[in-house]
């Protein structure tokens, strides 16, 4: 099995091929939309694991979900090598379109169980005020 | 055979004098173009035997080193690109001091990670036109909250 060690969405995730380290950009803590449905142009998701025992090739999902509306859903696998006891997966999102407010939650789940999740609470737009002057 | 050029086997020089610690010395090689350049101009085979080549001399100088160290980081790169891991130290951990380091060091920094991308949705153009969608670019204010902007809804 594999122990999920952090799960993060950000506007940005960019990996260095150089020195293979990770950058996160803008983590997303909450999106205030100012109407709805409220279009997101980009996002990402990072998931960590580390393994446990001696299974090398886990099959994983990931789903991104706002409540119980799934937005997308991807297979993906975690593939640990030889020498290496942890694994990364990168998924950037190009394009949600987000129609109510409530929780914006990605995960990864293993044998449909979540191993990783992250969840962005979208709320509703500002009631308008009228100012009298 | 060369296959660093002149400048490069200076700069390498100077990294052999600079840094003290294996780490340090595979930070900057790993940084250093040439390093990327040979391993992706040169087979595993043609480094290795370079890097014997390399080794060979009993006196060695601060370039000898310097070349010693970005051939084996060259070849950690190959192989970590052609076979998808690092295996054994492929010289003589006695030949280079902090060969054994800087391999073990490659492999510890060797974290797979498969990148997926979810392209837009072809629908996603049409609402975004024809029924208002209002479209986000995030603008972090002093709350640090990613406030996103709209034009309706």
């Amino acid at each position: 099995m594999a122990e999920s060690v952090l799960c993060l969405a950000a506007r940005g995730i960019i990996r260095d091929a150089t020195t293979n380290s990770v950058s996160i950009f803008n983590l997303m803590e909450e999106v205030v939309a100012q109407g709805l449905p409220v279009f997101i142009p980009e996002m990402a998701v990072l998931g960590l694991w580390r393994k446990e025992g001696d299974e090398t090739r886990i099959e994983c999902e990931f789903i991104a979900r706002i409540g119980e509306t799934i937005l997308h859903q991807i297979p993906t696998a975690i593939s640990f090598e030889p020498n290496s006891s942890m694994y990364r997966a990168i998924v950037n999102i190009v394009g949600t379109v987000v129609n109510s407010p409530g929780s914006l939650t990605f995960e990864f789940r293993i044998g449909g169980r979540v191993s990783g999740s992250y969840t962005v609470r979208v709320l509703p737009p500002p009631s308008a005020t009228t100012v009298q002057g | 055979m060369f296959i660093f050029f002149k400048s490069e086997i200076i700069d390498l020089a100077e990294a052999i004098l600079v840094t003290n610690t294996p780490l340090s010395l595979l930070r900057w090689l790993k940084r250093h173009p040439s390093v990327h350049r040979v391993s992706e101009s040169y087979d595993e085979d043609s480094l290795l035997s370079y890097l014997q080549q390399v080794l060979r001399p009993k006196n060695k100088t601060e370039m000898n080193v310097g070349i010693a160290y970005a051939t084996l980081v060259a070849i950690s790169i190959r192989r970590n690109r052609d076979k998808g891991f690092l295996g054994d130290l492929p010289i003589d951990s006695g030949v280079l001091r902090w060969g054994n380091e800087i391999w073990t060091l490659s492999e510890k920094g060797n974290i797979p990670t498969r990148t997926s991308v979810i392209d837009i949705p072809s629908s996603v153009a049409l609402i975004n036109g024809e029924q208002g969608t209002s479209i986000l670019y995030p603008a972090c204010g002093s709350t640090g909250k990613i406030i996103f902007g709209g034009a309706n809804g």
